[in-house]
């Protein structure tokens, strides 16, 4: 129990970060009055992928059998691809180097999704020896 | 007798050390979070304080001027635009040159022209446009080549470090393109979101701005610059100078202010020196407090293996070697917790070296990768004598004691 | 002579009284001599098999191994004698809980002198005396899995590891069934019979007629109570 609480809290923790984070100390650059700009909506979608990513945590924790863990590790490095993707090919933000999404949004997203994918990694090919009751 | 290294006993010692810190995981984990922390402050402390030293530098190469006359009220504007690229300003009489050029103590003398524009391939940010005049500027010729020099009398641009260009290598304003000659190299100041060109190349921006239906410059600013720049002649007296400046403009009846580029490299300076003596001192008191931690956690471990260091003995093994295996294991845990720490530096470090630098208000420049490297295994190799120290600390304290590594009678 | 005690004395201090917990003992022992000593709890047995294996110094007295006096000896050659001249078998469980039974037999040969022993040997010698004390399919099992009997037959392999001159075991029938004691006895007795030296610590009645002397430990002070002809 006590490594399926560990395990589903670092997905967790990665989930909030994506998405509180996000909405809070790596926000994007304001919306205004007439113009939204692209970082805005690789905001917004951030979000949801980080309420994903948090929501996979949650379910790794009630996982027993280590098929389902796996298939919800598998869930969260396609999670992390995507955060990756969103600040850079997807959508991306404002090129502007000095641009707050620039210096603190895409870094964040990046980092966020190479450390849920590369985690969600480590949890598939970690050996787990005996089936947890 | 086989050699000790055929015999395999450090592959020996070295999975017994890996065992133990198996076996208390909660300890081990421990250990390792101090030991990363060290690392982390160590490595990106280091780090930190050397890219300001260096975007110090390069700032005082690149600022060219010893002083700027700008228009009355602008100081506080200029200094900004320096430090951060945001555009603001107003104009002064050109005659202003030939004042400055006149006065004791003055080498050389330039004007420039200040304007902000909206380009569509920067987004929504304002892109700094400063024209300077190629026959006498001394503050953006020097850092361009010949080729790219004579481009710009052709209505080229220059761009700086941080400014986009199209895949095209033009820039756009106000619906037309103007090809870019060069970018200059990262100056860690607002210059590197500026955009350089001629005053030609500007009037023609400006007209161009005027036909979309943007009237920037009224007609009393026709013909005047932003600053005039000067540079003073070896061991002039800066002040005199801007004294007797103050003096001729206000006889001219011109209203101005006077910004020393020093005093602005000061400033920055000082904010410097108050980062850097924050750094080291909490690297020390973190380096003090976490050998500290690492000796009594060690200690309170040894203490719980007391009967693990008892068996030894009666085996036959030396206090030394019970030392080379507490160090061994005191040297696992730091390298391991080390490279976190390491790895978590770099994370912060360099992905949000930007940010770090806009919230300081401290130009940086990246270390070279040598110097990067350089570092880490300082940081890395202090990390693990510290560990490897507060171990053999913790165990020699601890084994001084006669009967410490005997069983007693009926003893688990 | 293989091990000699003269005048062995031991004091502790406790709450600033001086206590003596070996009191003039006087003991020797030769190879293939076993040795059995009884005593009641807190009569000094386990201080003496310490005083005897070097592990405490004595207060005053000597214990002399084969003629060298193991007082002036430094902690390098002490630690040898133990590697590999007297194996130590401690009352209590001494495995190493974080390491399997394998690599706790090994810990001897690995972490001391070794002997003059190599590798390959060891870990051919270390497969018969498993297979003899049926322990051949426990190797990759950790303490915690073992029973106290196994945990008892794992000790006496490690002592025989290195090929001792000397086996010093402190109860080591202590919690074993009457089945198991009666085992682990014999099997000393076979050790004796090839030449190594026991000495046993035992307060169990039924395992005194196995040795050929046996000791009395009373109030820190060694006595003779029997000396043993019909060996079982």
């Amino acid at each position: 129990m006590k490594t399926r609480l560990l395990r589903g809290a670092v997905f967790i923790l990665l989930g909030l970060v994506a998405s509180l984070g996000i909405a809070t100390v790596f926000h994007v650059c304001p919306a205004m009055k007439d113009m939204v700009m692209k970082c805005y909506w690789t905001g917004r979608v951030s979000i949801a992928v980080g309420i994903g990513i948090i929501l996979v945590g949650i379910l790794t924790i009630f996982a027993k059998k280590k098929a389902f863990a796996d298939g919800l590790s598998v869930a969260a490095i396609l999670l992390g691809i995507e955060l990756i993707l969103l600040p850079t090919l997807l959508i991306g933000v404002c090129p502007g180097a000095h641009m707050h999404c620039h210096t603190a949004t895409r870094p964040a997203l990046i980092i966020t999704g190479a450390l849920t994918v590369i985690y969600g990694g480590f949890s598939i090919l970690w050996k787990r020896n005996k089936i947890e009751e | 007798m086989e050699k000790e290294q055929d015999r395999g006993v450090g592959r020996y010692i070295c999975r017994c050390a890996w065992q133990s810190l198996k076996q208390k995981l909660f300890q081990s984990v421990l250990l390792g979070c101090f030991a990363a922390l060290v690392a982390f402050l160590v490595f990106a402390g280091t780090l930190l304080g050397s890219s300001m030293e260096s975007g110090i530098g390069r700032m005082k190469e690149r600022l060219g001027a010893d002083l700027m006359i700008v228009p009355h009220g602008q100081q506080g504007k200029t200094e900004k635009l320096l430090l951060t690229g945001n555009p603001e300003f107003s104009y002064l009489d050109r005659d202003l040159e030939q004042v400055a050029a006149n006065t004791k103590g003055v080498k050389k003398t330039t004007s420039q022209f200040y304007f902000s524009s909206v380009s569509a391939d920067c987004c929504s940010t304002r892109v700094q446009l400063i024209a300077f005049d190629p026959g006498t500027d001394f503050a953006v010729l020097p850092w361009i080549n010949q080729e790219e020099m004579k481009k710009t009398k052709k209505g080229q641009v220059l761009i700086g470090a941080d400014v986009i260009a199209q895949g095209d290598h033009t820039i756009r304003f106000y619906g037309e393109k103007h090809p870019v000659a060069g970018k200059l190299s990262r100056t860690a100041t607002g210059l590197d979101q500026s955009v350089f060109m001629t005053r030609d190349t500007m009037n023609k921006i400006l007209e161009d701005a005027k036909k979309k239906g943007f009237h920037f410059l009224s007609p009393k600013d026709k013909g005047k610059v932003s600053a005039v720049l000067i540079k003073a002649e070896e061991g002039a007296n800066l002040d005199k100078i801007e004294t007797s400046l103050l003096k001729k403009a206000t006889a001219k009846g011109d209203k101005i202010d006077i910004v020393s580029t020093q005093k602005v490299i000061g400033t920055v300076s000082a904010q410097y020196e108050f980062f850097r003596k924050g750094i080291r001192f909490l690297q020390i008191l973190f380096i003090l407090t976490s050998s500290l931690v690492l000796f009594l956690i060690f200690s309170f471990s040894y203490r719980e293996r007391k009967k693990e260091f008892a068996v030894l003995r009666i085996v036959g093994v030396t206090t030394g070697r019970i030392r080379v295996m507490t160090c061994t294991q005191g040297g696992m845990i730091s390298l391991i917790g080390g490279l976190i720490g390491l790895l978590t530096g770099a994370l912060v470090l360099f992905p949000f070296r930007v940010l770090i630098s806009d919230s300081l208000q401290v130009p940086m420049i990246t270390p070279a990768a040598v110097t990067i490297a350089f570092v880490a295994l300082m940081a890395l190799v202090l990390t693990v004598l510290l560990g490897v120290a507060a171990a053999d600390i913790a165990i020699r304290t601890l084994g001084r004691a006669e009967t410490y590594f005997t069983l007693r009678e009926g003893e688990a | 002579m293989l091990i000699r005690a003269k005048n062995l004395v031991k004091n502790y201090e406790r709450e600033g009284v001086s206590h003596r917990v070996v009191d003039q003992v006087n003991f020797t022992m030769d190879s293939g001599e076993f040795v059995i000593v009884k005593g009641s709890s807190g009569s000094g047995k386990t201080t003496l098999l310490n005083l005897l294996t070097g592990i405490l110094k004595p207060s005053g007295g000597s214990v002399f191994f084969e003629g060298d006096d193991l007082k002036k000896m430094d902690d390098g050659k002490l630690s040898e004698i133990r590697n590999h001249r007297i194996s130590y078998i401690p009352q209590n469980d001494t495995l190493l809980s974080n390491l399997n039974l394998w690599d706790n037999l090994r810990l001897p040969f690995f972490l001391g002198k070794g002997g003059d022993l190599k590798e390959g040997e060891l870990n051919e010698r270390l497969k018969v005396l498993l297979e003899e004390f049926g322990l051949s399919d426990r190797k990759c099992s950790y303490p915690r899995e073992l029973s106290g009997g196994e945990i008892r037959r794992a000790l006496i392999i490690r002592s025989l590891s290195l090929s001792p001159d000397l086996i010093i075991a402190d109860e080591p029938t202590g919690s074993l069934d009457p089945l198991t004691t009666l085992t682990v006895m014999e099997k000393f007795r076979r050790i004796a019979k090839e030449g190594i030296a026991v000495l046993a610590v035992s307060h169990q009645p039924e395992t005194f007629p196995f040795g050929d002397r046996l000791y009395e430990m009373k109030e820190g002070r060694l006595l003779p109570a029997k000396v043993f002809t019909n060996k079982k």
